[in-house]
C-alpha cells in the first residue's frame, strides 16, 4: 500500500442500495479496493478471505447485529473498523465506541463527512507505516521555526528552548491552527485540569510563549487573544 | 407526619380547653346557685327584729305590728318559754306543739324539729323566743367541722380544679394517642399515594374501611400510571423507529445529490437543485432528530448524565464550536464571563445543555438573514445560575413572549422547528426554566435559568 486510498475496503450493510451508495461515493473519493457483503456470515467469510483494510458496518443486519460481528472480528484484527448506522442514540453511539470501534456515523450522512473521517482514520493508522518515520514536525511562523521534537524556537536571533508547558500549549494551538482554542482545553493539555484556579498561570505561560515566538509580543501576530474564548494560533501572517 | 401531629396535638389542646370551660362554668353555676339560696334562708336580724317586737306591758305580751309582718313573713306560728320551760306568749301555736318544756326538749328542737315543725330560736329578754314554720319547708342542717378542716377549704377548691384539669389533659392525650395510631396508616397511605404504587393498609378497626378505600384508589392509580407510563413509551419507541426507517432512504437521496451536486457533467443550474435537495434532506435530517430527541425529553427517555461542570466553559466550548465551523460576517459571537463562573458550580448533562445553547444561536442566526451580533454570559445569583444568549437582531415575535411562561408549545414551535421546544424541555428535566424576552434596545435575550 503506497496511499490510503489503496487500501482495500469491506462495506457491511444489509440494503444493496447503501451498497452501491456506499461504493459510488467511496470510488469517486478516490478507493479503489471496494468488496461487500450483506449479512454476518458474508462479512465473516469475506473477512477471512481479502483481509481488508478496513470495514463500514451496518448495525442492523438480518442474522446478527453489527456490534456482535465487530467485536468478534475485532478480536482477529486492529484495521479501522466504522459504524455507519441508522440507530442514533447516544447509548448505541457510545456502545460502538466503546467496543473498539474508530468512529460511529449515523445515517442520513453526507458523503464528504463519511469520507473524510475514512481518510482521516486510515491516514492515522496506515500513514506512520507509509512516510519516511524520521520527518519532522516542524511550524513555521514566519522568521520563526518551532521544532516539536526538538522543543528548539530558532529565531532570527538565536535558539530557544520551550519548557514542557509550554510545548503543550503551543502543540495545541498547532494541530488547532487556524482555529480558536478555548482556554480550557489549553490547561487540560497542559495541566490536565480544568481552568478554574490556573487562569493566571495559563496568562503567563502565553506571555512567554510570544516571547519566544513573536517577533513584537506586546503586539502578538500568531499567538491571538479571542476575548473570552480563548486563544489562536493564525494561519499566515497579515501583510 | 407534621401535619398529622398537629392535628392531633391541637385536638388534645382543643379537648382539654373544652374541659377546663366544662369545669369552670361548673363550678360558677354552684357558687351563684349557694348564693341565691342562701340569702332566701331567713337571717338572723330578722329574727332578733322580731324578738324586739315582742313587748312586755304589765305582764302581758304583745307583738307589735312591724313584728307581726317580719314574722308572717315566714313563720306560721311563735311562742315565748320563760326560764322554768313554761309557755307565757304564743301566736297560732298548733295544737300538737307542747307548752311546757324541758331543758333537754329545748336543745333538741333548737338544733332540729319541734314536732316535725322546723323551728328557728333567738333569746328574749324574758326567756327563749321559738318561731315556727310549717311542716315540711325547711331542711335543716347542721354542720360541725374543725377549724383545720375550713382553712383547707380554699385549698381544696384549687386541687380539684387542677385535679379536674389534669384528668381532662390525661383523658384527651390519651385519646388523642389512640386517634394517632389509627390514623398513622391512613396518613402515610394518603402522602404515599402520589407516588403511584399499590398501598397494602391494614383493613381492620374503626379506620379499616377507609384503608381499604385508599388501598382500592392506590391500584387504580398505579394501573393509570402504568398505562401512561406505556402509552409514553410506545409514543417514544414508535418515533424513534419512524424516524429509523426514514434514515436509510435519506442517506440516498443526501447521498446521491451530494454526488450530483459536484458532477462536473452536470449544468450549473442542475448542480444547483442537486444542492437545494441535499440541504432540504439535511433539514428533514436535523428535523427526525428534533423530533427524536423531543419525544424522549418530555416522556423521561433520555437518560441524563449529569456532572458538574464550569458554565463559563460550556459556553466558551459552544461559541468556539461556532466560530471554528466558519461563523463570520455578518454574525458576530461573543462571550461575556467573570471568573468565578470558571468553577464548576453547575450540575448538569452537558451534551444536552450544549444542545440547547446551540439551538438558541441557530435560532438567531435562522430570524436575522441580515446578520446579528450575539453574545453568552453566564450570571450567578444567589437564586441561581442564568446562562444567557441574547442578540441585537429583530427580536422575537410577540406572542412568543406572551405565552413562552404557559404550557401551550405550539408557539414555540413557530415555522422553524422544534428548537425551542427542545430548549425548554432541556431546562424542564434539569428543574429549571427557560425565560424569552425582547430588549429595550432592540433584540432578543433567551436565558436558562437554573434554580439553586
Amino acid at each position: 500500500m503506497k496511499t490510503i486510498f489503496e487500501a482495500k475496503l469491506l462495506v457491511v450493510d444489509d440494503e444493496p442500495e447503501i451498497i452501491n451508495l456506499l461504493k459510488t461515493i467511496l470510488h469517486q473519493a478516490g478507493f479503489a479496493q471496494i468488496i461487500s457483503a450483506e449479512n454476518c456470515q458474508q462479512a465473516r467469510a469475506l473477512f477471512a478471505l481479502e483481509k481488508p483494510d478496513g470495514v463500514i458496518f451496518d448495525v442492523t443486519l438480518p442474522d446478527g447485529d453489527g456490534f456482535s460481528l465487530m467485536q468478534e472480528l475485532r478480536q482477529q484484527s486492529n484495521v479501522p473498523m466504522l459504524f455507519l448506522s441508522a440507530r442514533d442514540e447516544d447509548e448505541n453511539r457510545l456502545l460502538g465506541l466503546g467496543l473498539g470501534a474508530d468512529d460511529y456515523i449515523t445515517k442520513p450522512f453526507l458523503p464528504r463527512e463519511l469520507v473524510l473521517r475514512l481518510s482521516g482514520i486510515l491516514r492515522r493508522v496506515y500513514q506512520p507505516l507509509l512516510t519516511p518515520p524520521n520527518q519532522d514536525e516542524v511550524l513555521v511562523l514566519g522568521a520563526v521555526t518551532v521544532n516539536f521534537k526538538s522543543g528548539i524556537v530558532k529565531t532570527g536571533d538565536g535558539e530557544k528552548n520551550l519548557t514542557a508547558k509550554e510545548h503543550a500549549l503551543l502543540k495545541k494551538l498547532w494541530e488547532n491552527q487556524g482555529n480558536i482554542v478555548t482556554a480550557d482545553s489549553l490547561c487540560r493539555s497542559a495541566w490536565d485540569d480544568d481552568l478554574y484556579g490556573y487562569e493566571n498561570t495559563l496568562m503567563v505561560h502565553i506571555r512567554r510563549l510570544r516571547e519566544k515566538i513573536e517577533a513584537d509580543p506586546s503586539q502578538p501576530q500568531y499567538l491571538l487573544t479571542i476575548r473570552g474564548m480563548g486563544y489562536k494560533l493564525a494561519k499566515e501572517t497579515k501583510p | 407526619m407534621k401535619s398529622l401531629r398537629k392535628i392531633i396535638t391541637r385536638s388534645i389542646l382543643l379537648t382539654a380547653a373544652i374541659a377546663l370551660l366544662l369545669v369552670t362554668i361548673n363550678l360558677s353555676f354552684l357558687t351563684s346557685f349557694m348564693m341565691k339560696y342562701s340569702s332566701n334562708q331567713p337571717l338572723k336580724y330578722a329574727i332578733s327584729d322580731i324578738s324586739d317586737g315582742l313587748l312586755n306591758s304589765d305582764g302581758t305580751y304583745e307583738l307589735n305590728s312591724s313584728g307581726t309582718i317580719l314574722m308572717n313573713k315566714q313563720f306560721v306560728w311563735a311562742m315565748l318559754i320563760d326560764r322554768e320551760g313554761q309557755v307565757i306568749w304564743n301566736k297560732n301555736l298548733p295544737e300538737d306543739v307542747p307548752l311546757q318544756y324541758t331543758l333537754a326538749d329545748v336543745a333538741s328542737f333548737s338544733r332540729w324539729y319541734l314536732n316535725d315543725y322546723p323551728v328557728s330560736v333567738w333569746e328574749h329578754p324574758d326567756g327563749l323566743l321559738v318561731l315556727g314554720e310549717p311542716k315540711n319547708s325547711t331542711w335543716k342542717y347542721n354542720i360541725t367541722s374543725t377549724e383545720n378542716t375550713i382553712a383547707h377549704i380554699p385549698g381544696f377548691i384549687v386541687s380539684f380544679f387542677f385535679l379536674n384539669v389534669l384528668i381532662a389533659l390525661a383523658l384527651a392525650l390519651f385519646l388523642g394517642l389512640w386517634l394517632y395510631r389509627k390514623l398513622k396508616p391512613l396518613y402515610n397511605g394518603i402522602t404515599a399515594l402520589p407516588k403511584k404504587e399499590p398501598l397494602t393498609l391494614p383493613t381492620g378497626g374503626v379506620t379499616g374501611e377507609v384503608a381499604r378505600i385508599l388501598n382500592e384508589t392506590s391500584v387504580i392509580l398505579f394501573q393509570q400510571e402504568q398505562q401512561l407510563a406505556h402509552r409514553d413509551q410506545a409514543r417514544t419507541e414508535w418515533i424513534a423507529g419512524v424516524s429509523h426507517d426514514i434514515r436509510t432512504p435519506l442517506s440516498m437521496v443526501m447521498g446521491y445529490a451530494s454526488e450530483l451536486e459536484i458532477n462536473p457533467r452536470l449544468p450549473a443550474a442542475e448542480q444547483n437543485q442537486a444542492r437545494i435537495i441535499r440541504e432540504q434532506s439535511q433539514r428533514i435530517k436535523s428535523l427526525i432528530d428534533d423530533l427524536n430527541l423531543a419525544s424522549k425529553l418530555e416522556y423521561h427517555a433520555q437518560p441524563m448524565e449529569l456532572s458538574r461542570v464550569s458554565p463559563a466553559a460550556l459556553i466558551r466550548g459552544v461559541a468556539v464550536n461556532f466560530i471554528n465551523d466558519g461563523l463570520t460576517v455578518p454574525y458576530s459571537l461573543s462571550v461575556d464571563v467573570t471568573e468565578e463562573t470558571n468553577s464548576p458550580i453547575l450540575l448538569c448533562d452537558q451534551a444536552l445543555l450544549r444542545r440547547a445553547l446551540t439551538n438558541l444561536i441557530d435560532n438567531s442566526i435562522r430570524h436575522n438573514p441580515r446578520g446579528c451580533n450575539i453574545t453568552l454570559s453566564v450570571t450567578n445569583l444567589t437564586t441561581g445560575l442564568v446562562i444567557k444568549v441574547s442578540d441585537d437582531g429583530k427580536g422575537y415575535p410577540p406572542e412568543l413572549i406572551k405565552n413562552s411562561g404557559g404550557l401551550d408549545e405550539s408557539l414555540l414551535l413557530g415555522n422553524h422547528g422544534l428548537g425551542l421546544i427542545i430548549v425548554r424541555r432541556i431546562m424542564k428535566i434539569h428543574g429549571g426554566k427557560v425565560v424569552f424576552e425582547n430588549l429595550p434596545d432592540g433584540g432578543c435575550a433567551a436565558s436558562l435559568v437554573f434554580i439553586s
